[in-house]
């Protein structure tokens, strides 16, 4: 992985872990309901559009859109390093026909 | 106006094509490159639909992708920060696939099509939004809850809404890590079976044991409230941080390491798989009872993978929770394309729906893929000069009701191919139900898998009462139903905790009904229900079977070896009818006996050909 990529992860996790951990990984929480009310039950026009990407640029865009409201506020640090990772691995490989047992949960 | 639907690089990718609402095509790419569960870019199935549909890219009013890389993105980058584990293996691998791959879907999609039809643009839908759209828009009903159930689409596992006319909505979600498809696949691996593919297996051991387990996953592994929402303790998971899919607490936990695959299935592991399938039913019908009283619909539509856990649903069907439901055929991942071109296709271009009304689906008995004609397939048969007999009708039925009622096991293709995990009667195997001994024979003489799962039977629509203790159809063999108590025989399941170590194939021989090869241990099948108008063909041929036999159902399994994708061609059905010990094979008009083929001399061991699923 890119070092620049690495470096910039390492420093947001620094004020980001504590906070994402407890969101996503905590359990048992006092609480009546798990389920999450989404903001809008359908998906805008934008929404549908919103991966018609050419460019780099359009990536970027794309990226600012999706996370300049986020209460993660420091991810917009990362969207230059995305995007040039992005471009490097762009057709970088051919597709492998399958996908190793225990990593789909990533993808 | 017409839509092209993809799924990929992630499981089963597929293409379908809509026009004006109706399903023109569907398919997934694993039928065409003979790769099972191909993630790749389907353009062999995207170039099946354009042709069936004879269009070009212009034709096209829009592309659209199942699934929103950006936002998939967003929960890998969360992920790796929020997880206790930095930067591992398996975030570089997704690094790789998002960024190096998915965020560029343009590229692919210019390459295969040239275009991207009359919109210029790239669509995307999101991940639930599309299973919630493909069991939605299909379903005979005009309005209806929705519930989706699978591992995880981007942030999503389990989403709750309704449908109304043209629109979707999506009110309420579990998201990930915390996941009912993830829960059921930990419990998968921990059985020793493939994380998914192998989750039918689990639920095929499921009834062999006792749910003595359930306390213990209810008081540590999962957190259920009262609305059927849940929350998993993740240290009993692994794989939200690298690629395994349980920790050591897991084994701790259970007292012993996972089965090794293809060991011998022991007693702890039918308990297992009896407990977590039973924590997956209550959390599936407390859901289903908030989502009943909700919404006030009285219809219920159902997709992603956890969908296809057919005992959860005819459970669902037992509780009366809703008056109706509608399960989609396709609810993996492939049916993702099919979703995402309807969500396109009503929701962003605005297209009013059409429902049938004589009350039946959308989905023409899902028989969406390729299909042969008599003179390619004669063809075929005449350029590899094999021996075949012509079946003119009225003999085509009562030739292979003969074979079937003589014990043979019957390679049949016929018609469109199946979309969809399911043979339903265009590519499947089909034996006697009537046999104690059918369901081993298949299992070892043909699809070379573990004894203990349990044949499909295909029951004539208009009998199926007379069999099974079912009050609607089940066109697509996702409800399982008990078998009617008069054609049951005494049978002791508890036997099976009274002993060290349990023989599987002397478990299986012993008959537990009339129909004994599609009965399972506690008295339930996993029934299709096949209706005339659907297809006649098939239809004719279970009628001639009764009509010789007195019994209006046979086994039906998918036309494949075990890991092989179900065949497409005639050529693929050949292929396996001669790499095995089937007795017969129909294609269309078309029947070859065994015994008068030569036999092939192949340079490899097919057996290897095909990884074990």
């Amino acid at each position: 992985m890119d070092d620049e990529f690495a470096s910039q992860l390492n420093e947001l996790r620094t004020t980001s872990h504590q906070r994402l951990n407890e969101q996503l990984f905590k359990a048992r929480i006092q609480v009546d309901s798990y389920f999450e009310i989404r903001k809008s039950s359908t998906m805008s026009a934008e929404e549908f559009e919103s991966c018609d990407i050419s460019s780099p640029d359009d990536f970027r865009k794309a990226l600012k859109d999706l996370w300049q409201h986020d209460d993660i506020q420091e991810l917009s640090e990362l969207i230059d390093v995305c995007v040039e990772v992005a471009t490097q691995l762009r057709g970088d490989k051919d597709e492998p026909n399958s996908i190793p047992d225990f990593v789909y949960t990533m993808y | 106006m017409k839509v092209l639907g993809i799924s990929a690089f992630y499981h089963d990718s597929a293409a379908a094509l809509i026009d004006d609402g109706e399903i023109i095509a569907a398919a997934q790419e694993e039928r065409f490159t003979r790769v099972k569960h191909d993630p790749r870019f389907p353009i062999n199935a995207i170039n099946y639909c354009m042709e069936e549909a004879f269009i070009d890219v212009e034709d096209l009013d829009a592309v659209v992708y199942y699934d929103n890389p950006l936002l998939t993105w967003d929960r890998i980058v969360k992920n790796s920060l929020g997880s206790e584990l930095n930067q591992t293996e398996q975030f570089k691998l997704a690094t790789e696939a998002i960024l190096g791959t998915k965020v560029w879907l343009k590229d692919h999609v210019k390459k295969a099509l040239g275009g991207f039809g009359k919109t210029g643009k790239l669509l995307v839908s999101e991940h639930h939004f599309s299973h919630a759209a493909s069991a939605f828009y299909p379903s005979p009903f005009s309005s209806a809850a929705i519930l989706t159930m699978d591992g995880v689409g981007e942030w999503a596992t389990t989403t709750v809404g309704y449908g109304n006319d043209n629109e979707i909505h999506i009110q309420k979600q579990i998201s990930y890590p915390h996941s009912l498809g993830l829960l059921y696949s930990a419990f998968t691996y921990y059985c020793g079976f493939k994380v998914n593919s192998g989750e039918y297996k689990l639920m095929g051991l499921a009834p062999y044991g006792q749910p003595i387990y359930y306390d213990l996953i209810m008081d540590h592994l999962v957190d259920v409230k009262s609305d059927g929402s849940y929350r998993l303790n993740m240290e009993y998971f692994g794989y939200h941080e690298r690629d395994v899919m349980i920790s050591e607490a897991f084994r701790s936990l259970f007292g012993e390491k996972e089965r090794a695959p293809e060991s011998q299935i022991s007693i702890k592991q039918m308990n297992i798989a009896a407990s977590i399938q039973k924590v997956t039913e209550e959390i599936v019908l407390k859901t289903c009872r908030t989502l009943r009283s909700e919404s006030g619909e009285k219809n219920l539509v159902l997709s992603g993978g956890v969908a296809l856990n057919c005992v959860a649903n005819g459970k669902i069907l037992q509780e009366g929770i809703f008056d109706q439901i509608w399960i989609q055929p396709a609810s993996g991942d492939a049916g993702g394309a099919l979703g995402a071109a309807l969500h396109v296709y009503h929701n962003y271009l605005g297209q009013p729906r059409v429902i049938n009304k004589d009350g039946s689906d959308q989905m023409k008995g899902g028989y969406l893929g390729p299909q042969y004609k008599n003179h390619e397939i004669e063809d075929f048969l005449k350029k590899n000069d094999l021996k075949y007999h012509v079946l003119d009708k009225p003999d085509r039925s009562k030739v292979i009701a003969k074979a079937l009622s003589d014990g043979l096991v019957v390679g049949y293709m016929a018609g469109r191919m199946e979309f969809g995990p399911r043979s339903l009667g265009g590519r499947s195997i089909l034996g006697d139900a009537r046999s104690p001994k059918m369901q081993s024979q298949i299992n070892l003489k043909i699809k070379y898998r573990e004894s203990f799962r349990p044949f499909a039977p295909s029951v004539l629509e208009e009998k199926a009462s007379e069999y099974f203790d079912l009050n609607t159809t089940s066109p697509y063999m996702l409800l399982v139903a008990p078998v009617q108590e008069n054609r049951r025989l005494p049978f002791d399941l508890d036997v099976i905790q009274k002993v060290e170590m349990i023989d599987m194939i002397h478990l299986i021989n012993e008959p537990r009904s009339d129909i004994p090869a599609v009965t399972h241990v506690d008295y339930s099948a996993r029934v299709q229900t096949v209706n005339k108008n659907q297809n006649p063909h098939f239809h004719e041929v279970i009628s001639a079977f009764e009509e010789l036999t007195g019994c209006a159902v046979v086994v039906n399994t998918s036309f494949n070896v075990r890991g092989e994708p179900i065949v497409n061609t005639p050529e693929d059905a050949y292929r396996c009818f001669m790499r095995t010990e089937m007795d017969v094979l129909v294609i269309e008009n078309y029947i070859l006996y065994k015994h008068e083929q030569e036999s092939v001399e192949e340079d490899k061991d097919w057996r290897i050909e095909y990884a074990l699923d």
